[in-house]
């Protein structure tokens, strides 16, 4: 496999990112709009300085029309993208392979979704026409399938198991409490998670993401070109997407306690970036915690822990924001919720924020005094047997410049 | 016991007594036509009656109501019914048709036999069919397996619905009954000869129900004891007169109604009724199957048997059993259903929608395009790498070789549960939806739902079968394909 990267040609110097939650208030159009001009403000930059754009949605409109349409872009190419959990990331990546191309100097990333619209709890799933054979579990039943299998395999008990389920709840619960972009924004006790009702296969309500609405924008330009626009913008060192061939659930080889796609995924990206301690190489990393054994398996496929280590990592706090590597800083999904476009730029604001010291200091994570330059984001779309993994890194320092 | 001798002199008395009547008679006689095996289904729910009484505020009885799964309509009960039927037999039978009998289709203006028919992966050739019309389409469809060249599949179902507390809701239940009818008399596995039928037609208002109509009206059944009066006597006296062949023999009498199979049992001192059959309520089309099963299921060699069924006229079958009785599947302990649930699952009594979407209606296109993967559960078995998968795809899942998968069945493949899962949040009809991952004796792997759970989920570990269920029936097109269940005690 050849996949050479963009390593340092490509930089983000603007973000912006809209508050998740239940926006009553704001259509589709409304939030798309909310974050470009918040991303716009933050470059410094007009809409017509823009020279083409991503957009990515998982169902909330169709086409480029719904940013060109809510953006009121005249004469510029808009493409819609659509890579399930994922989109928000492949919009970024999409962007960033365009100017790294040289087609153009400059693209907006940008991911939206508006799920509170449909009235439904919990994620729907775009109706295909199909043969009525497909069994379409609901995402926390397919997620729910690791837990077990994880703690099976591992020696871990239930009562561990359960321990270390709150505990990731409970920390990102922490987090998102503290900062005031985030669905949910109070602490809540362990003993109230681990009480929760339950909603499928031992997860009880807390082990699972909110459904919210949100947008989440970034500007790309060359790397060479970054610092006319910002002082300190961030560096792309890796963009990785992998497909997964969804024989997990027609392969009795597989076992649930692992998302292969995801271990792919990273030594794809660890190799375009140059890193090879993954656990150190970090100040931060924004996972993909839309359950709470997701970001389990999580910490293990992103090679944060060894195999069947990652259990007890979690216990002593590694991942907490005051940890040795914090993981959803930001309250990740557990306190944003997932309006699924957006997430994966909503990730990377976090990282945009907390490696250029501009988080609030109640919640900046201290590996970046401590050093530490690059931000690591992870989507995951589908379920344990047959999904998508992306991952994106930044950094604050080019490769190979005094910058 | 109606024994030969004097019966037949009962017979012949009545029929000259009414000799100037003209009756529409019709008699068979084929002696080479034979039934070479049968198998019931029973469905896995019940509904205590004390429940229902205490809802219709009577003092309380004993008896279970026998249910079918909300998942269930009568061609998923056929289907159970019949693959019992070719699962008994050594080698591939020869079937020439293929017909379902029942007076709940789930569909009209379209065969449901063809999905019974694709369900049991059989040869275009074999032609399916569809009879309506209550236990009169049992008998019909027996009779035309008798008199018809060649194999016949004989499929009866019933799903039965009574108004809450109604006779029909407390005595009358769900199931199917299937066999297998030849002509080739020397098979070594014939179970029974037939010797004959016999049956006359009257017009008269019983039980009836229209298509739109959940549940059936019924006359007073007095009446039906006095329209049918002498009828019983007369098809008997054909039927006889035609084989000539009775010596010693018993006599089963089915029908519409309780009153008038209790006169004609007591018209002809027959030995045995329908209704009360192993203490389970009449299962209307499905009946006569059930009546017919337990005879030959308990029959000795060379025993002459009978079985009579009164709806809308009378029909007979004579037949003499060999004392060759295949063994037949034990029904496992039924799985108590809450009356309220019961009503639910019958359309009965409404219930709080989930807020998720109702799935998308199928495409036909695509359900006759995957036919063979989503009514028969075939998966493919690569000719390159000789794993096999359990998926309509053609791209092998080990090799990713494609157009090299060749037919492989998993419908009668027992399985073993890899991860079970009770959904609070999924969309069902009779919600927490129990799924599982389950892995195949021999290979392959099925993420699917789990039927008749009940209120006990199954365990990593546990053996399920696969199941024909109806998945959901959005836009009116019911949705079949395969769930699985736990199989316990003695069906291990």
């Amino acid at each position: 496999m050849s996949s050479r990267g963009i390593r340092d040609q490509v930089a983000i110097i603007g973000m912006g990112c809209t508050p998740f939650g239940e926006h009553w208030d704001a259509s589709i159009d409304d939030l798309t709009a909310r974050a470009a001009n918040d991303c716009l403000a933050d470059a410094g930059m007009a809409i017509g300085d823009v020279d083409a754009f991503w957009f990515g949605t998982m169902g909330s409109t169709y086409s480029g029309l719904g940013l060109s349409r809510a953006l009121r872009i005249v004469g510029k190419p808009v493409t819609r993208v659509e890579n399930m959990c994922a989109t928000g990331s492949e919009a970024l990546r999409n962007a960033c392979y365009a100017v790294a191309s040289g087609a153009y100097d400059s693209a907006m990333a940008i991911g939206a979704e508006k799920l509170k619209d449909s009235g439904f709890s919990g994620l729907v799933t775009p109706a295909v026409s199909a043969d009525g054979t497909a069994f379409e579990s609901t995402a926390p039943a397919a997620f729910s399938r690791l837990a077990p299998a994880y703690a099976n395999r591992y020696g871990v008990t239930d009562h561990e198991m359960r321990d270390v389920l709150t505990h990731i709840a409970w920390k990102n619960h922490k987090n998102g409490a503290l900062n005031d972009r985030a669905q949910f924004r109070s602490e809540v006790s362990k003993a109230r998670i681990s009480n929760a009702p339950e909603v499928a296969g031992g997860l009880g309500i807390f082990d699972c993401s909110g459904v919210a609405d949100g947008a989440a924008a970034a500007i790309v330009v060359p790397a060479d070109q970054a610092e006319r626009y910002c002082a300190d913008p961030l560096y792309v060192k890796a963009l990785s997407v992998v497909s997964g061939d969804s024989t997990g659930l027609l392969d009795p080889a597989f076992d649930f306690t692992r998302i292969p796609e995801v271990e792919a995924c990273a030594a794809d990206a660890y190799a375009q970036a140059g890193i090879s301690d993954p656990r150190r190489a970090f100040a931060l990393a924004e996972v993909h915690d839309c359950f709470t054994p997701t970001e389990l398996v999580l910490m293990e496929e992103l090679g944060f822990s060894g195999r069947g280590a990652g259990w007890r990592d979690v216990l002593d706090g590694a991942f907490d924001l005051t940890g040795d590597l914090p993981v959803n800083p930001d309250g990740g999904l557990k306190a944003f919720g997932h309006p699924i476009g957006a997430s994966g730029l909503r990730m990377m604001f976090e990282c945009w924020l907390q490696l250029r010291s501009k988080a609030p200091p109640e919640r900046q994570v201290g590996t970046v005094a401590d050093g530490r330059t690059m931000a690591l984001t992870q989507n995951l779309g589908g379920q344990p047997g047959a999904c998508v993994s992306a991952i994106s890194i930044v950094g604050t320092h080019r490769h190979g410049s005094s910058s | 016991m109606w024994v030969g001798g004097l019966a037949r002199q009962t017979a012949q008395r009545r029929i000259i007594s009414q000799n100037n009547q003209p009756v529409g008679l019709y008699g068979t006689l084929f002696s080479v036509t034979t039934i070479l095996a049968f198998a019931t289904y029973r469905p896995a729910f019940s509904v205590d009656v004390a429940e229902i009484d205490a809802a219709a505020g009577r003092p309380p009885k004993s008896g279970h109501r026998i249910a079918a799964a909300h998942d269930q309509d009568t061609v998923c009960l056929g289907v159970e019914a019949a693959r019992r039927v070719l699962s008994g037999l050594d080698g591939d039978p020869s079937i020439a048709r293929l017909i379902f009998a029942t007076s709940r289709p789930p569909l009209h203006d379209k065969t449901n036999a063809t999905v019974i028919h694709a369900a049991l992966d059989l040869p275009a050739s074999v032609f399916a069919f569809d009879l309506l019309g209550g236990q009169r389409a049992a008998a019909a469809a027996i009779d035309i397996a008798v008199s018809a060249p060649g194999g016949t599949l004989v499929v009866l179902a019933e799903i039965t619905i009574g108004l809450p507390g109604s006779d029909d809701e407390v005595n009358c239940s769900d199931g199917a009954a299937a066999f297998l009818l030849g002509d080739d008399s020397t098979d070594s596995a014939v179970i029974a000869n037939v010797l004959g039928t016999s049956g006359l037609s009257v017009e008269l208002l019983e039980r009836w129900r229209q298509s739109t109509s959940l549940t059936a009206s019924t006359w007073e059944e007095r009446f039906s004891e006095h329209a049918y009066q002498g009828l019983a006597t007369r098809v008997l006296c054909d039927l006889l007169s035609a084989s000539n062949s009775l010596k010693t023999g018993r006599l089963h009498v089915t029908g519409t109604s309780r009153r008038t199979v209790a006169a004609a049992v007591r018209e002809l001192s027959a030995s045995t009724t329908d209704h009360g059959l192993s203490g389970v309520g009449s299962a209307g089309t499905a009946q006569p199957g059930f009546v017919l099963s337990n005879l030959l299921a308990t029959a000795g060699p060379g025993e002459e048997h009978i079985m009579l069924v009164l709806a809308d006229g009378a029909h007979a079958l004579h037949l003499r059993t060999t004392g060759h009785v295949p063994a037949q599947r034990p029904s496992p302990e039924p799985t108590p259903l809450p009356y309220v649930k019961y009503l639910q699952w019958r359309g009965l009594l409404g219930r709080d929608e989930s807020r998720r979407p109702e799935p998308p209606r199928v495409s036909a296109p695509a359900a006759w395009r995957a036919s063979t993967f989503k009514h028969a559960l075939n998966g493919g078995h690569c000719r390159r790498c000789d794993h096999v998968q359990l998926t309509s795809s053609s791209t092998c899942t080990h090799c990713a070789t494609h157009g090299e998968l060749e037919p492989y069945c998993f419908r009668d493949r027992r399985a073993v549960i890899r991860s079970v899962i009770v959904d609070r949040l999924a969309a069902a009809d009779s919600p927490p939806l129990t799924s599982a991952v389950i892995d195949f004796d021999g290979g392959g792997r099925l993420e699917c739902e789990i039927a008749d759970s009940g209120t006990n989920p199954p365990n990593i570990g546990d053996i399920v079968e696969m199941t024909f269920r109806r998945m959901s029936a959005v836009g009116g097109i019911p949705n079949y394909f395969w769930k699985a269940r736990q199989i316990t005690g003695e069906e291990v």
